[in-house]
């Protein structure tokens, strides 16, 4: 009886586990996912394209595509159009408040808070966003 | 002299042994001889079960082996070796594979994200346990209205607990994507690392040991580099196991 089941085990001993060779290509792959996942999904930018979404349903009129979500850059220079403030904001607003806002009419936006603090120093910066409060 | 007797007797006992006297001369001794239904139709009910593993020889023997009335004090008779099938064994691993389509519900970003997943699996099972590799695609939008995608790739095990009913363990690393409004075609990602539990009922058996099957399922997750750092999903969907 045990001589079977020595018989029974040992091509399950001598063999290379399945897991075994399967571990080092999943290992490579986590890793590689792990480097190439960059910044990531940042909490900014996730605000800024979800407030351009909300902006696309409740003004189809409106050009979203001059709107800029990207965070990303050296030191992370470059920064969304929309801040996670202003996003959440409009994420909250309905329909209805966001055109009495002005939110649908780019003539109505105000000059990007980081514009404004630049003041005359940088004239050139000259981002546009819907404004909400 | 003494020599030579010893000899013969062990050529003996290797002939009695390969031709599978021991067992009949053991039952004959018990006074319980094999019964005929035990061995194989056609063979020597002595000698089937020295070398069939289980009683239940198949019915389709390759060629009758020839009927002896071999005695087990006929050590010196000649005996042709019988024919027997093994049959398979249960615990033998057979090709295993599964897909599944249903309905999956997300929770991550503090957001709702329902949407559709497909899963397949392709590995070994036995009669109680099934591993495989496994693969979750998951297409749906956040309640905001953005678009998002879900790939997770990795091993699962699945362990039969009922006729009907097996439970499932598996590691999901993988990736999450969400689409961007602003720059159509491209994405945010994130990298996903977590795991999830789930059972599958069988709805109906197609062919031999197919089902069509009934499959829950609940997951956690980290996201590696996302605002909130986890996310749990469930699934609930319809599929087809070979």
């Amino acid at each position: 009886m045990f001589a079977s089941r020595l018989w029974t085990l040992r091509p399950l001993l001598l063999r290379r586990p399945l897991w075994q060779g399967l571990l080092r290509p999943l290992a490579g792959a986590a890793a590689l996912l792990f480097l190439m996942a960059d910044d990531g999904i940042s909490s900014d930018e996730l605000a800024c394209e979800i407030a351009v979404t909300q902006l696309a349903r409740c003004c189809p009129a409106l050009a979203i595509d001059k709107i800029s979500c990207v965070h990303g850059g050296c030191d992370s220079a470059i920064l969304p159009d929309i801040d996670e403030g202003r996003g959440q904001c409009i994420q909250q607003r309905s329909c209805d408040e966001l055109q009495r806002l002005g939110a649908c009419e780019p003539g109505l936006w105000e000059l990007h808070p980081r514009c404004l603090a630049m003041g005359t120093s940088n004239p050139t910066c000259q981002i546009l966003v819907p404004p909400c409060r | 002299m003494r020599g030579a007797h010893a000899r013969l007797l062990a050529v003996g006992l290797v002939a009695t042994t390969m031709s599978g006297l021991p067992s009949a001369f053991a039952a004959s001794r018990r006074g319980t001889a094999a019964p005929a239904s035990a061995a194989t139709p056609g063979g020597p009910a002595a000698f089937a079960p020295a070398v069939t593993p289980t009683a239940s020889a198949p019915a389709s023997s390759a060629s009758p082996a020839p009927v002896s009335t071999a005695s087990p004090s006929d050590e010196g008779s000649t005996l042709s070796p019988p024919i027997v099938d093994i049959p398979q064994s249960p615990r033998r691993t057979h090709f295993f594979g599964r897909v599944s389509v249903g309905f999956a519900y997300r929770w991550a970003f503090s957001q709702s994200m329902p949407g559709a997943a497909l899963i397949a699996e392709l590995g070994g099972q036995d009669p109680r346990w099934a591993g495989s590799v496994r693969l979750h695609i998951e297409a749906g939008q956040l309640l905001t209205g953005l678009p998002h995608q879900v790939v997770l790739i990795g091993p699962q095990l699945w362990l039969s607990v009922h006729r009907r009913i097996r439970v499932g363990v598996g590691v999901d690393p993988g990736m999450l994507l969400l689409s961007r409004r602003t720059m159509p075609g491209r994405s945010m990602w994130t990298v996903v690392l977590g795991g999830h539990v789930g059972a599958t009922a069988d709805l109906m058996q197609i062919g031999t040991s197919g089902a069509l099957h009934a499959e829950l399922g609940v997951g956690a997750y980290g996201l590696t580099q996302a605002p909130g750092p986890v996310s749990v999903s469930t699934h609930l969907g319809l599929g087809y196991r070979l």
